[in-house]
C-alpha cells in the first residue's frame, strides 16, 4: 500500500496528466487573467504612474482567475462522476483534500509564472522583485486551502457558479489584501522588512486553514 | 404538541426585562449623557453602534459554537439555533453598517471610509450572507445544515485574521479618524447599559426566532406523518 | 445643535428594522397557529 504522500501525489498526478491532455484549464485561465488585466487597465491614462494600482490589478486578475479555476476543478469531477470514483477508494478524506489542493496550487503557479512577466511589461514595472515569488506562493496556498473546500461545497448546491465566489471572496479577503499591499510595496522598491507583517498575515491564514480544512472536508463530501 | 408549549413564563420575563432596560438605556442615551464636544449630538449614535456591533459578533460566536455542536451530534436543534442566530446577526450587522455610515457623514464629512471597524464589519456581513445562502441553496436539509455549519466554523476562524489584515492596512496608512478623548464616567455607564440592553434584545430575538423554526419543523414532521398514514 | 437629522435617521432606522423583524416573526407565528388548528381538525376527522 502506498504511503499517504504517495496517494496524495497520485491524485495530483491524475489532475496534471488529465490537464496535459487537453490543456483547457491552464489556457483559459491564462487568457482570462490577461483579459482582466487589460480591461482594468482601461482605467489608466497612458504615461500615468501605475505603481499603486498595478498591484491591485495583478491580484484582481489572479483572484478572478483563481475563482474560475477553483470552480472548474470540482465541477468536472462531479459531472463525470469522478468524485464518486475517488470516494470509493479507501483513501483518507484529508488526503483527497490535500491532493486536490496541491493540484490547484500547481495550476495557479503555472498561470502566475506566465502572467507575471507579461504584467510587468504591460504595466511598465521596473523589474521582477524576487519577493513577489514568495508573496505569490503564500497567497496561492491560501487561495487553494479555502478554495478547494468551498469549491467542493459549491458544486453540490443549486447556484453553483455564483456560490463559489460568494463563499470564497469574503473569507479569502485577508489574503487578497495582504497580497495587494505587499506587492505594491515590493513593486515600488520595498524590502523584505517592509512586507514582513503582510507575509505574516498570509502565513497565519495558510496555517490555520490548512489545519482546519482537511478536517472539515470530510463533512462536505459525505453523502 | 409538546414543542408548542413554550416556557412562556421565563420568555415573558426576559422580554419584560429587555423592554425595561431598553427604556432605561434610551433615557441615559438621550437625556442623561452630556453631548460630546467635538462631534455634537450625532455622537450619540455611538451608544447604538457599539452594542449592535458587539452583538453582531456575539451572534457569530453562537453560530460558531452551534455549528461545532451540530457537526458533532447531527442534532437539528443546533442547526436551528445557528441559523436563527445568523439571521439576527445579519440584521444587526446591517444596522452596524448603516449607523456607522450615518455617523461618519456628519462627523468626518464622508459617507464611507475604509476604516478598520467598518471594513471588517462589511466583510463579516458578507460571511453571514454566505452562511445564509449556503443553507438556502443546498439541495436538501441535512446537506444545508452541514454546509452551513462548515461556513460557520471557517467564517468565525477567519474573523480575527480579517481584523489583523485590516488593522495592519490602517497602521500603514493611518487615517485621521480617531475617536478623540477617553470615555467619561457617564459615557461609560450609558454605553454599558446600552450594551446589556441590546444583548438582552438579541437573546429575546434569538429565542423567538428559534422557537418559530422549531415549531415549523414540528409541523413539517407532523404533516409527513399524516401523509404517510393516508 | 446641528446634525439632529442624522441622529434621528439612525435611531429610526434601527427601531423600524427591529420592529419589522419582530412583526414578521409574529405574523409567521400566527400562520403556524392556523396551520396547527387545521391539522387538528383533520386529525379529528380521521
Amino acid at each position: 500500500m502506498r504511503s499517504a504522500a504517495g496517494k496524495t501525489l497520485a491524485i495530483v498526478w491524475k489532475d496534471i496528466t488529465s490537464e496535459m491532455r487537453t490543456k483547457e484549464i491552464a489556457t483559459s485561465l491564462i487568457a482570462f487573467a490577461l483579459l482582466v488585466i487589460v480591461v482594468v487597465s482601461f482605467t489608466l491614462e497612458p504615461g500615468e504612474n501605475t505603481s499603486p494600482i498595478a498591484a491591485g490589478i495583478l491580484w484582481v486578475a489572479f483572484t478572478f482567475a483563481g475563482v474560475l479555476g477553483l470552480s472548474r476543478s470540482f465541477a468536472t469531477e462531479k459531472d463525470k462522476g469522478c468524485l464518486q470514483g475517488l470516494m470509493l477508494c479507501p483513501v483518507d478524506r484529508s488526503i483527497l483534500y490535500l491532493g486536490k489542493m496541491l493540484s490547484i496550487v500547481v495550476f495557479m503557479i503555472v498561470v502566475e509564472i506566465i502572467i507575471i512577466p507579461i504584467f510587468i511589461v504591460l504595466l511598465d514595472q521596473s523589474g521582477f522583485p524576487p519577493q513577489l515569488a514568495v508573496i505569490a506562493l503564500l497567497a496561492t496556498i491560501g487561495f487553494a486551502a479555502v478554495g478547494t473546500l468551498f469549491s467542493a461545497m459549491a458544486v453540490n448546491t443549486r447556484a453553483r457558479e455564483v456560490m463559489m465566489p460568494l463563499l470564497f471572496l469574503p473569507v479569502a479577503s485577508p489574503v487578497i489584501i495582504a497580497a495587494i499591499k505587499s506587492t505594491a510595496l515590493v513593486l515600488s522598491g520595498g524590502s523584505w522588512g517592509d512586507i514582513a507583517s503582510w507575509l505574516g498575515v498570509m502565513a497565519a491564514f495558510d496555517a490555520i486553514f490548512l489545519a482546519v480544512s482537511p478536517l472539515v472536508f470530510e463533512v462536505v463530501i459525505e453523502e | 404538541m409538546q414543542a408548542l408549549k413554550q416556557n412562556t413564563r421565563s420568555v415573558n420575563g426576559l422580554l419584560g426585562l429587555t423592554f425595561a432596560l431598553m427604556i432605561a438605556a434610551q433615557f441615559l442615551i438621550f437625556v442623561y449623557v452630556p453631548t460630546e464636544r467635538t462631534m455634537g449630538v450625532v455622537q450619540r449614535i455611538f451608544y447604538f453602534h457599539v452594542p449592535l456591533a458587539w452583538n453582531a459578533f456575539l451572534a457569530f460566536a453562537i453560530v460558531f459554537v452551534c455549528s461545532i455542536l451540530y457537526l458533532r451530534s447531527r442534532d437539528m436543534k443546533w442547526d436551528r439555533l445557528a441559523r436563527s442566530s445568523a439571521e439576527i446577526g445579519l440584521l444587526f450587522t446591517t444596522l452596524v453598517l448603516i449607523t456607522g455610515t450615518i455617523w461618519d457623514k456628519p462627523a468626518w464629512g464622508v459617507w464611507w471610509t475604509w476604516d478598520p471597524r467598518l471594513t471588517a464589519t462589511l466583510i463579516l456581513w458578507f460571511i453571514y450572507l454566505a452562511y445564509l445562502f449556503v443553507s438556502a441553496y443546498a439541495t436538501e436539509e441535512s446537506q444545508g445544515a452541514r454546509y452551513a455549519a462548515v461556513i460557520g466554523i471557517i467564517g468565525f476562524l477567519d474573523v480575527p485574521i480579517v481584523a489583523l489584515a485590516i488593522v495592519l492596512w490602517q497602521t500603514q496608512h493611518p487615517s485621521p479618524l480617531i475617536f478623540e478623548g477617553g470615555l467619561t464616567g457617564s459615557m461609560l455607564l450609558t454605553l454599558m447599559v446600552s450594551i446589556v440592553a441590546f444583548t438582552l434584545l438579541y437573546l429575546s430575538l434569538l429565542i423567538l426566532r428559534n422557537s418559530l423554526r422549531r415549531d415549523t419543523d414540528e409541523i413539517k414532521k407532523l404533516k409527513q406523518y399524516m401523509d404517510e398514514r393516508n | 445643535m446641528e446634525n439632529w437629522g442624522y441622529l434621528v435617521a439612525a435611531y429610526s432606522i434601527i427601531w423600524v428594522a427591529i420592529f419589522i423583524y419582530i412583526f414578521t416573526l409574529h405574523r409567521r407565528q400566527r400562520q403556524l397557529r392556523r396551520e396547527i388548528d387545521s391539522l387538528k381538525e383533520k386529525l379529528k376527522g380521521n
